[in-house]
């Protein structure tokens, strides 16, 4: 399902901007999270406090990474889990594979997993005989519906109900076929019980994890609709899948992260449901599963972690940078070909899958800046999109025409005395075109701003020249 | 796979350039994790004489129906009086926790008890939270044998029953806690702690939010002051 189609970036752009049920959709996306985001910091002072203490944490993490994946292991081990170390996706696609088989299992119900999603592993899982079924009801529709994630905490964002309904009257063929299915709620209440089945037959539970706790060898799990304490809690064996970088030092730590992440994420302070598992069922107890089991990912993140771009390893994945970013408001996740939108997958997606296929991402921004100023670790990202398209440039990944532009441009940069020269004949000669009119329809090598819009003719003299003669500042001396 | 984990780990070193040895980030680590000390705590997490209003107000802000009781006695009269109103069947499973086994359910002969793990045909439930946290209204449940965590989960109705001395600033005090209750400075986790703040809900379906996803429709806190 999560299919690679990021060199398709500008054909899918053109089709998501003109996609006028998903512009309808996009369209509310504003009023949504981002004002709920506004809502929640006005009443915490200390948010961009804790922001800083944030970034701290994770910044010693990666800086320490080594020591503290070791101390998690062994607490894993300890409390009578397993932990499962992964290279690159196909290890961690037979590594869980094994972990079904060795439990005669059937059918796998799942929790949100950006891993699971990274990994692809449900299409794995189905090649093999094993039933994977989504139980996040926004991954439970676009499963239904065989598409890839739009949001990596809203999954189905891209739909409307009537897209659901028309779904669930599809996929449910046992029910009724003239049910009503106007609203939501009727909607909601139909997965609920569909999934209730799912969740007690199901053989193994298959989360993703928020945090990895250090200390305990506990995994954190954050979620809103409980699917993921009847994913880990019910089944005999739960599978837990994380990247390496989700490492946190100690419980205390893992406070200070949760005090970030919800309300970066759906502007709640906390979400409903944050958990910490540590280990398999106890001797006495009464639920939980017999086998627990971490499946360790790298994927790319230990070269990130070598790299210019170690920042992004802090990301704790809330979406602050996707909700206000508006290149996705615009085309929607989809557009981006992967599982990982928006800035920071414009960031992370070049990082995994390599520059080649992913040119236009970092290209895909303004750099103006929103998703640095929301993100709730910090992360320069539109410097991480700048040092992407200076690593393109080096690598002759950019098309040819726009470095052999932007080597002329930067020969007259050096040279300040034939810039001016020529900005002053130019200014002069499009002064002189610029007709009756004072602006153009059409310009040579300009069609990317005169196809939609005229251009204003210049008045005559360059700035520069216009700056030497201003009056003299009354209080004296130069800017 | 051993080879992977030699491969990771030493490409996490090669990154961080630790040494294959990493003495200096091995006590890096080892005094940061034997210290656990918190980070900053905001003002409204602050432990001190107003966190139970303020553990109410955040609480019944998160959705939750929040009740007070002096004494277990008077659990089963709001029990009942909540069933009623919800229009709910008299079934409650309750865990084995000394605090609920306490509960004298006889004055409230309409309602069934019965214990053990949570059944799917489940529709109300409770069982004792170790702690209450002011500054989110959260509700901190442990497992153990006493208290299963299916109970959290599987009903329409989940009651937690917190005492009151046991409410808290932040998550940070409620986990001292724990250590405390572990009798050592490194904790015991149990094998699952469930952080409850409100109803189960979702907004995936057009962003229209709405209570009762997977987990609990509606969720009672009874806040329990001791006699």
């Amino acid at each position: 399902m999560s299919q690679i189609k990021t060199e398709r970036f500008r054909e899918n752009t053109r089709s998501a901007l003109a996609d006028r049920q998903l512009q309808a959709v996009l369209g509310k996306f504003a009023d949504g999270f981002p004002v709920k985001r506004a809502q929640a910091i006005a009443r915490l002072p200390e948010f961009d406090a804790l922001r800083d203490a944030a970034r701290d944490i994770k910044n010693h993490v990666l800086e320490n990474l080594g020591p503290y994946l070791e101390q998690f292991e062994a607490q894993v081990i300890a409390s009578g889990g397993q932990v499962h170390w992964c290279r690159d996706a196909e290890e961690a696609r037979q590594t869980v594979l094994s972990i079904c088989k060795n439990a005669d299992a059937r059918t796998v119900t799942k929790s949100k997993s950006m891993i699971g999603e990274e990994v692809d592993i449900n299409d794995f899982l189905e090649d093999n005989g094993i039933e994977p079924v989504e139980t996040d009801l926004g991954e439970y529709i676009i499963q239904l519906r065989r598409e890839p994630p739009s949001h990596i905490i809203a999954p189905a964002i891209h739909l409307s109900k009537q897209q659901v309904a028309e779904t669930f009257r599809e996929k449910h063929a046992d029910r009724a076929a003239d049910r009503s299915l106007e609203s939501p709620r009727v909607m909601l209440d139909e997965a609920r019980e569909e999934l209730r089945e799912q969740f007690l037959g199901a053989d193994v539970g298959l989360s993703g994890a928020n945090m990895l706790v250090a200390e305990t060898g506990s995994i954190a799990t954050v979620s809103n609709e409980g699917n993921i304490e009847l994913t880990c809690g019910l089944p005999r064996v739960h599978i837990a899948m994380a990247s390496i970088e989700k490492i946190v030092p100690t419980l205390e730590d893992a406070a200070t992260i949760l005090r970030v992440l919800a309300r970066s994420a759906t502007g709640q302070d906390m979400s409903v449901y944050t958990s910490f598992i540590t280990g398999p069922r106890r001797p006495d107890d009464l639920d939980g599963p017999e086998e627990f089991h971490v499946v360790l990912l790298d994927n790319g993140r230990t070269e990130l972690l070598a790299s210019e771009f170690r920042d992004i390893l802090r990301c704790i994945r809330c979406g602050a940078c996707i909700n206000h970013c508006p290149v996705y408001e615009a085309i929607g996740g989809h557009a981006y070909g992967w599982i990982y939108p928006g800035p920071m997958g414009a960031v992370l997606t070049p990082g995994l899958l390599g520059m080649e296929t992913t040119q236009h991402h970092p290209n895909a921004s303004t750099l103006c800046g929103r998703c640095e100023s929301v993100c709730p670790m910090r992360i320069p990202l539109p410097d991480l999109l700048r040092k992407w398209r200076t690593r393109q440039f080096g690598a002759e990944i950019t098309p040819t025409a726009s470095r052999y532009g932007l080597k002329v441009w930067a020969y007259f940069a050096r040279h300040p005395h034939l810039y001016r020269l020529i900005t002053k004949t130019g200014a002069i000669f499009l002064f002189a075109a610029g007709g009756r009119k004072r602006r153009f329809r059409h310009l040579p090598f300009a069609g990317g701003w005169t196809d939609a819009r005229d251009l204003p003719a210049p008045q005559g003299r360059s700035f520069m020249a216009q700056w030497r003669q201003r009056p003299p500042r009354r209080s004296g001396g130069r800017l | 796979m051993t080879g992977a984990r030699e491969h990771i780990l030493s490409a996490v070193r090669r990154a961080t350039g630790t040494g294959a040895a990493g003495a200096g980030a091995d006590d890096t680590v080892a005094s940061r994790l034997a210290a656990h000390a918190p980070n900053l705590r905001p003002a409204r997490a602050a432990d001190n004489a107003t966190v139970v209003s303020r553990f109410a107000e955040e609480a019944v802000r998160a959705g939750t129906d929040v009740r007070h009781a002096t004494g277990v006695d008077e659990i089963p009269a709001i029990i009942a009086a909540y069933l009623r109103e919800q229009n709910m069947p008299g079934g409650i499973r309750v865990s084995d926790d000394p605090i609920s086994t306490a509960i004298p359910w006889v004055n409230e002969p309409l309602i069934s008890v019965s214990t053990g793990a949570a059944d799917p045909g489940d529709t109300a439930s409770l069982s004792v939270a170790l702690s209450g946290i002011a500054e989110t209204g959260t509700l901190m449940m442990n497992s153990s044998p006493e208290n299963p965590t299916m109970l959290n989960y599987l009903p329409f109705l989940h009651v937690g029953v917190l005492p009151e001395s046991q409410i808290v600033g932040s998550l940070e005090s409620a986990w001292s806690i724990l250590r405390r209750q572990s009798g050592s400075e490194n904790t015991a986790m149990p094998r699952m702690i469930n952080l409850i703040t409100g109803p189960s809900r979702t907004a995936d379906i057009e962003q229209e939010l709405l209570m009762g996803a997977h987990g609990p429709q509606k969720h009672m806190v009874i806040i329990l002051k001791e006699k």
